[in-house]
C-alpha cells in the first residue's frame, strides 16, 4: 500500500480509526513515565536546583511546537504539488497542538528564566523568533477561519505556512549560528561536552517521545474532525441545492 | 513522595501546573470538538439519507410522497 493511498479520506478515516488507540495509550504511558521518573526520580542540578526539573516540559514542548511547524509545512507543500485535502486539513489540524506546544514552551521558558537569568523574558535570538512563530500559528489558524471556501483557505494557509517556516528554522537553529542571547545551546547534543548528564537525559527522551507520540494521537484525531466537518459542509451545500 | 523542591518549589510547580492545564485544556478541547462534529455529522447524514429515499420513492411510485416514515 502506498503512503498516497491514506490521502483519500476512507481510508485514513479506517486507517486513523485503528491506530489510534494504540498510539493514545502509549503517549500516556510515556508521558506519565517520563514525567514522574524526571519529576520524583532525579535529583538537583549542583547549580540550578530543583528548577532543572522544567527540563522535562519545556524541551519536549519547545521541540516539538518547531517539529509541528514543520509538519505542517509538508502537510502544505504536499497540498500545495498534489492536491490531496487529507494534507491541508491534517496541517490545520496541527496548528491548535503546535500553539498549545509553543505556549507551555514560552511559559516554562519565562518561570524558568527568572529565577535562572533574573528576567522573564529577554529579546534573545531563540526566545524572539520562537515568540514570532507562535504569532504564526495564531495568524495561521485566524486565516484558517477567516476565508469560507476550503481550497482558498488551504491555499493561503499553505503559503503562510513556507513563510513562517523561515521563523521555526531560526528558533531551531539560531543558538547556532548567533553567539548571543541568553538561551545555551542544545541540550541533548551529540557533544558530550554539552550533553546533559545521563541521569537527565534518560527521563528526558521519554518525555519526547511521550510528546512526540501525542502530537501524532492529537493530529489524528483533530485531522478525523476536520475530515467530518468537510464531510458535513458538502452536505449541507447538497441540501441547499436541492431544497 | 513529594521531593524537597527548596526555595524553587514555586518555580517548578508553578511551571507544571501552568503546562499540565493547557495540555489537559487541549486534550478536552480536541475530544469535545471530536465529539460534537461526529454526532452533527451523523445528524445531516440521516437527514440525506432521508432525502435521498424520499426522491428514490418519488422516482418509483410516480407520486409526491415525503418517504418519511411519520
Amino acid at each position: 500500500m502506498s503512503i498516497w493511498d491514506y490521502a483519500n479520506p476512507k481510508t485514513f478515516m479506517q486507517a486513523s480509526a485503528r491506530a489510534l488507540p494504540w498510539v493514545s495509550g502509549l503517549a500516556v504511558v510515556l508521558l506519565a513515565v517520563g514525567l514522574v521518573w524526571g519529576f520524583f526520580g532525579t535529583p538537583d542540578d549542583y547549580k540550578q536546583g530543583a528548577t532543572v526539573k522544567i527540563i522535562y516540559l519545556h524541551v519536549p514542548s519547545a521541540m516539538m511546537a518547531v517539529s509541528a511547524w514543520f509538519m505542517m509545512l509538508a502537510g502544505s507543500l504536499i497540498w500545495l504539488i498534489r492536491r490531496h485535502h487529507v494534507s491541508a486539513l491534517a496541517a490545520r489540524a496541527a496548528a491548535p497542538v503546535g500553539l498549545t506546544f509553543t505556549l507551555i514552551g514560552l511559559v516554562t521558558g519565562a518561570i524558568w528564566g527568572q529565577p535562572m537569568w533574573g528576567t522573564w523574558w529577554a529579546w534573545d535570538p531563540r526566545l524572539t523568533s520562537f515568540l514570532i512563530l507562535g504569532l504564526f500559528y495564531l495568524g495561521y489558524i485566524a486565516l484558517w477561519q477567516a476565508i469560507e471556501d476550503p481550497d482558498t483557505a488551504a491555499d493561503l494557509t499553505s503559503v503562510l505556512c513556507i513563510v513562517g517556516s523561515v521563523f521555526a528554522f531560526l528558533s531551531r537553529f539560531a543558538v547556532m549560528f548567533w553567539s548571543q542571547g541568553l538561551h545555551q545551546g542544545a541540550s541533548l547534543s551529540m557533544d558530550k561536552a554539552e550533553h546533559v548528564s545521563d541521569i537527565y537525559a534518560w527521563p528526558l527522551w521519554t518525555c519526547i517521545a511521550g510528546f512526540v507520540v501525542l502530537f501524532v494521537a492529537l493530529v489524528l484525531l483533530r485531522t478525523r474532525t476536520e475530515i467530518r466537518g468537510r464531510r458535513i459542509k458538502a452536505l449541507l451545500a447538497r441540501e441547499r441545492r436541492v431544497g | 513522595m513529594m521531593p524537597d523542591l527548596g526555595k524553587h518549589a514555586a518555580t517548578v510547580l508553578g511551571a507544571y501546573g501552568v503546562a499540565l492545564a493547557l495540555l489537559v485544556a487541549l486534550v478536552a478541547l480536541t475530544l469535545w470538538q471530536g465529539r460534537r462534529v461526529k454526532r452533527v455529522l451523523e445528524e445531516v447524514e440521516a437527514r440525506a439519507n432521508g432525502g435521498q429515499r424520499a426522491a428514490d420513492l418519488v422516482r418509483a411510485d410516480g407520486t409526491t410522497g415525503t418517504g418519511h416514515d411519520g
